[in-house]
């Protein structure tokens, strides 16, 4: 029993260092799920991308982890996007997503905003276009990015007066004001706002 | 366009050596580079003999025209383009009717190895730039094409591996480059995924008999093992270092 447990481990590491690349042959199906970068496929589970095998040995389970960590990746619930508003209305949003989880994307997805569990009545959008958002993905049914503002890391990180195009300074949580033509507006200011800001300027 | 087989005796000489000083069951020189290209996803380079081609990665992204994306998978979009210095003669740059029809071949033969349906409403653009065209150049382009794929991180059942034979001089032979490609009586370009013995691609042009096809058939497919392998070694060499794989994919 102990000569076979050795010979397991020895099976385990030599699984460990194995470097791999697609349709390398993990394990047969019967003995491993396939798990991120991985596949079942004629039977076995066969790695789906270059990179290092990485067994879990009590859920049975092949994964690879990836040598480009920034490549391929589309949001997935629970990941937070920062995006640019492409257009806004009363209760809805398109946001053009430009990084994932701060990680920056050119893949130029696009997310669906919605801000209709916001209870606080407001008389304009309280996102504008042009600003710069965080979101929180909440859902990726139908492959649309259902994003949030629902969150205290959420909101808008820049912002410009929609009068004039001057700075703005925030007055709380929900609301700004044109440092130049004094004009104030409904903004969800992310609670890092004011460090954007600066960085921004 | 059919095979011409004229007088082609001299492809072959008495040594059973071809034009290039090949033997017939030879591939030409094979070099492969990984990740050569800083603004694409994935990319490859390929020396085929004297073909020379480049192929790019991009995806997955957003779908443009919006109306094109599939609810459930990535589009993958292929172009095969020959640079207008790449052959003998000036190549209008415009894409032909053989690059039209080379594009959608390649597509169909890297289809059967994504998995598309990871990345729904987003596209994939392979592109295929023939920099010196010799004969052979879209076998050349998948070879590169699936190792630019693998670099740009796309998930994949298997790599691609392609490779032709053909009929020269009555002969079966394995590659065939563009003088034999033109002179000779047939031509057997096939595309496989190695790891489960599956073939994407297999087209004939020109003429063989029952025998003669099991012949070229297995030369192409011993010429696809052998870039599978310049493959693997390829994306190891990038990603581990020369030994930092242990390269198991023997076949």
């Amino acid at each position: 029993m102990a000569k076979q447990e050795e010979n397991s481990s020895n099976d385990s590491q030599k699984i460990q260092r194995r470097h791999v690349l697609p349709g390398d042959c993990l394990a047969a199906q019967e003995e491993f799920e396939a798990g991120a970068g991985a596949v079942i496929y004629g039977g076995n589970v066969v790695a789906s991308r270059v990179g290092e095998v990485s067994p879990d040995m009590a859920a049975r389970t092949m994964t690879v982890k990836p040598s480009r960590q920034d490549l391929a990746k589309l949001p997935e619930t629970g990941d937070y996007i920062v995006g640019t508003v492409q257009s806004a209305a009363s209760s809805i949003a398109q946001v053009k997503i430009e990084a994932i989880n701060d990680i920056p994307s050119s893949k130029e997805l696009s997310g669906m905003l919605s801000m209709r569990d916001d209870r606080r009545r407001r008389s304009s959008s309280p996102i504008k276009p042009g600003d710069v958002i965080r979101a929180k993905v909440i859902s990726t049914t139908n492959a649309i990015y259902h994003l949030s503002l629902d969150d205290s890391h959420c909101g808008v990180l820049y912002t410009v007066c929609s009068f004039c195009g001057g700075r703005v300074v925030a007055l709380g949580h929900g609301a700004v004001k044109c440092a130049e033509c004094g004009m104030a507006d409904d903004r969800m200011l992310s609670e890092d706002f004011i460090q954007y800001s600066r960085s921004v300027r | 366009m059919g095979k011409a087989g004229g007088d082609s005796a001299a492809l072959i000489n008495e040594q059973g050596l071809r034009l290039d000083g090949r033997r017939i069951d030879e591939l030409r020189p094979i070099r492969i580079e990984v990740g050569i290209l800083r603004n694409a996803d994935g990319s490859a380079y390929i020396q085929f003999g004297k073909n020379k081609i480049m192929a790019a990665v991009y995806g997955p992204k957003e779908v443009h025209p919006k109306h094109s994306a599939l609810p459930d998978k990535s589009v993958l979009r292929c172009r095969y383009h020959m640079s207008p210095f790449s052959t003998e003669e000036r190549k209008n740059p415009a894409p032909s009717r053989r690059e039209i029809e080379i594009s959608k071949v390649i597509r169909e033969a890297l289809e059967p190895a994504l998995m598309l349906e990871d990345y729904p409403r987003t596209a994939i653009d392979v592109f295929v730039e023939v920099l010196q065209s010799d004969g052979g150049s879209r076998c050349a382009g998948i070879s590169a094409a699936s190792v630019a794929l693998a670099d740009a991180g796309i998930n994949m059942r298997d790599l691609v591996s392609a490779c032709a034979a053909g009929k020269v001089a009555g002969q079966i032979v394995m590659d065939v480059d563009d003088t034999e490609d033109k002179e000779g009586q047939a031509d057997l370009p096939i595309a496989i995924m190695p790891m489960s013995s599956q073939v994407t691609l297999l087209q004939l042009d020109g003429q063989l008999n029952d025998e003669e096809f099991h012949k070229a058939f297995n030369f192409a497919l011993d010429g696809c093992r052998r870039v599978y392998q310049l493959q693997r070694e390829a994306l190891i060499g990038k990603y581990f270092g020369n030994n930092g794989g242990n390269s198991d994919g023997g076949l």
